[in-house]
């Protein structure tokens, strides 16, 4: 895992890994917040427990994304990191079951205020949707990576 | 008044998004002040569902629920959405 960029005052964090299973994925990214001290060290137990139970994947075209989350007790500060693979890795489709998708753009979310951060989500996922934005992130140009999640406003 | 059920794993987060979603077309579409919403965990659905026209769920629904369930994964993907909105509308009419 290579860090990409990574910006406190913001709040977000970008990588770059390889990994051969969505757990291995998510122990990864987990590993990657909680070095930076935005989540609590249970944060990466907790969230692959939740994509196992809820599955975050989100085909959204040629670039497939996930958005793994989990409750505010794992967390301490509200974060994003983004995560972007090396070469795509199975996910399960949200709310579709038996449905996989591969994946290979992440935004890990930590949420603190599930309030103040639902503009935020919304945010996202207009990003998520637009396959032009995926596209730049998925090619690790830094300067718009850091164009996009600076306007997040985490 | 349409009573519609949004939900999602923890009732908190992608139901956001969807329910800021089904509300801004229903507007759009004249059915302001015509439905409620209730966002609620998915845990809740069978439950909630004996009060509800219809729900929208972006989790796997599971146990018995006494409404119609739509899928709302169109609404975070962008794709398939227009027939997400045809579905619900198709509920707002019955």
């Amino acid at each position: 895992m290579n860090k990409l960029v990574s910006n406190s005052e913001k709040k977000y964090l970008a990588v770059e890994l390889s990994a051969d299973t969505k757990f291995d994925v998510l122990r990864q990214m987990a590993a990657s917040l909680y070095e930076e001290g935005y989540v609590k060290e249970t944060y990466s137990e907790a969230i692959i427990n939740r994509e196992k139970k809820f599955p975050t994947g989100l085909p959204t075209g040629k670039i497939n994304v996930a958005i793994p989350h989990t409750d505010p007790e794992y967390v301490n500060h509200a974060a994003i990191c983004l995560g972007i693979l090396d070469k795509p890795v199975t996910f399960e489709v949200m709310g579709m079951e038996g449905e996989e998708v591969d994946v290979s753009v992440l935004f890990m979310l930590s949420i603190k205020h599930k309030e103040d951060q639902m503009d935020t989500l919304a945010e996202l996922i207009g990003v998520c949707q637009n396959q032009d934005v995926l596209e730049k992130i998925a090619s690790k140009n830094i300067e718009a990576i850091s164009q996009i999640m600076d306007s997040l406003k985490i | 008044m349409k009573t519609i059920l949004v939900a999602c794993g923890s009732g908190v987060a992608t139901s956001t998004v969807a329910n800021q979603k089904i509300t801004s077309f229903l507007d759009e579409n004249g059915w302001k002040g015509q439905y409620k919403i209730v966002q609620c965990q998915v845990s809740e659905v069978s439950e909630k569902s004996k009060s509800a026209d219809f729900c929208v769920a972006t989790t796997v629904v599971t146990g018995e629920v006494s409404c119609p369930v739509i899928p709302g994964l169109p609404l975070l993907t962008g794709i398939g959405v227009d027939g997400l909105f045809q579905s619900v509308l198709a509920e707002m009419q019955k």
